[in-house]
């Protein structure tokens, strides 16, 4: 190489290797001819297409809805996990961790026949958002998701154990309420009651 | 590699149409080669070639003052091998395959020759190093200048290369290294 950059016997070594291998690779390459390269050159004529341009952007697209579906799938899981953080911390009052309160009755109240009955492994020191449905209608979790209780409302009393709780999944709140009694139309409400009069005349 | 070295156009800046004509016969083969050289790959080294001198055509204006027009033009085709080979790099880590198992690359692959396969052993920035210096006989100034670094790493790289191609024909020819 002409650089004169290096000296001594080892860099005069390093010469003579570099010139072996220029004369290898002189005499190897050289044997290298086009098939289609033109002689001529012909200026303005459109570049060739790669084999790689047209892949490329379609493997990016691809990758591209993978990166955004597992992104979707993530953040979906973290705001359910969220709403339920939420909801145990509306339900929970500072200081009575895991403990619920009726907004209704502001009495503590025993767990429901409804989270008795749910079985499913999942934590069960955490509360449940909502008051359940002996409080409140299935379905309106708004109102006990305030991070802080009303004005006027009165202080939980702790009557529930944290053991006992369970915290409710968007399903839960899908399901239609538990029909009351009073669900009866009043048409045959007021047939039952001209039937009652007729037997008793 | 007379071409390049005082004849023909390698010292003349190509300003006219008639100019660029001129340097495309000197340096048709010796840009084709250095491609190949580079991609290691015949058919995409025509294709890349022409891709060369369309860009120098294009560019031939803009020559730098400190560059002769070989260096020049070899930068650019270095330029252009290397953005192949990080296109192909880039396109086989999205296809999922990190080289054909048969097809057109293995059968070059066996027909490879011994400067060939001591090439492939290289990483193409220590490739370019190679070609330009042993090949194209630019200066270490020159070839620093195209690969944007200084003289003395150019050097050290064309050291360590030579040291890993060697290596690479011992392993193919066993017998003749020993």
């Amino acid at each position: 190489m002409r650089n004169g950059l290096s000296s001594g016997p080892s860099s005069s070594r390093h010469d003579a290797d570099e010139a072996l291998w220029a004369e290898i690779i002189r005499c190897e390459i050289d044997s290298w001819n086009p098939r289609r390269l033109p002689a001529r050159f012909q200026p303005g004529t459109p570049q060739p297409s790669h084999r790689f341009r047209g892949t490329l952007p379609a493997a990016f697209a691809v990758w591209l809805i993978l990166l955004l579906a597992a992104l979707t799938g993530l953040s979906s899981n973290v705001g359910g996990v969220l709403q339920n953080l939420a909801g145990v911390r509306a339900a929970s009052p500072p200081g009575t961790a895991g403990q619920l309160a009726d907004p209704a009755t502001g009495s503590g109240r025993q767990p429901s026949r409804y989270n008795r009955s749910r079985s499913s492994p999942r934590p069960s020191g955490l509360a449940t958002a909502g008051g359940g449905p002996a409080s409140a209608p299935m379905g309106t979790a708004s109102a006990p998701r305030t991070s802080s209780p009303a004005p006027g409302a009165q202080p939980p009393l702790p009557t529930a154990s944290p053991s006992d709780l369970t915290v409710p999944t968007p399903a839960d709140f899908r399901r239609p309420p538990p029909s009351p009694l009073t669900d009866v139309p009043p048409s045959s409400l007021s047939r039952e009651l001209t039937g009652a009069e007729r037997s008793r005349g | 590699m007379a071409q390049l070295h005082g004849v023909g156009m390698s010292g003349k800046k190509p300003q006219t149409a008639t100019d660029f004509e001129l340097l495309y016969e000197s340096f048709r083969l010796p840009v084709y080669r250095l491609i190949r050289g580079m991609v290691l790959d015949s058919g995409a080294a025509e294709e890349l070639a022409q891709e060369a001198f369309q860009k120098a055509y294009a560019t031939r204006h803009k020559i730098r003052g400190d560059l002769s027009a070989s260096a020049w033009l070899h930068g650019i085709a270095v330029n252009v091998a290397s953005s192949h080979l990080r296109r192909r790099r880039v396109a086989r880590f999205f296809a999922g395959r990190p080289r054909p198992p048969g097809g057109l690359e293995a059968e070059e692959d066996r027909r490879q020759g011994s400067v060939e396969r001591a090439l492939a052993a290289l990483s193409p920035g220590l490739r370019a190093v190679v070609l330009l210096s042993l090949y194209a006989h630019l200066s270490a100034e020159e070839v620093a200048l195209i690969l944007g670094t200084s003289p003395e790493t150019v050097s050290s790289r064309l050291h360590a290369a030579t040291e890993v191609m060697a290596a690479a024909l011992a392993r193919s020819h066993p017998a003749e290294a020993g």
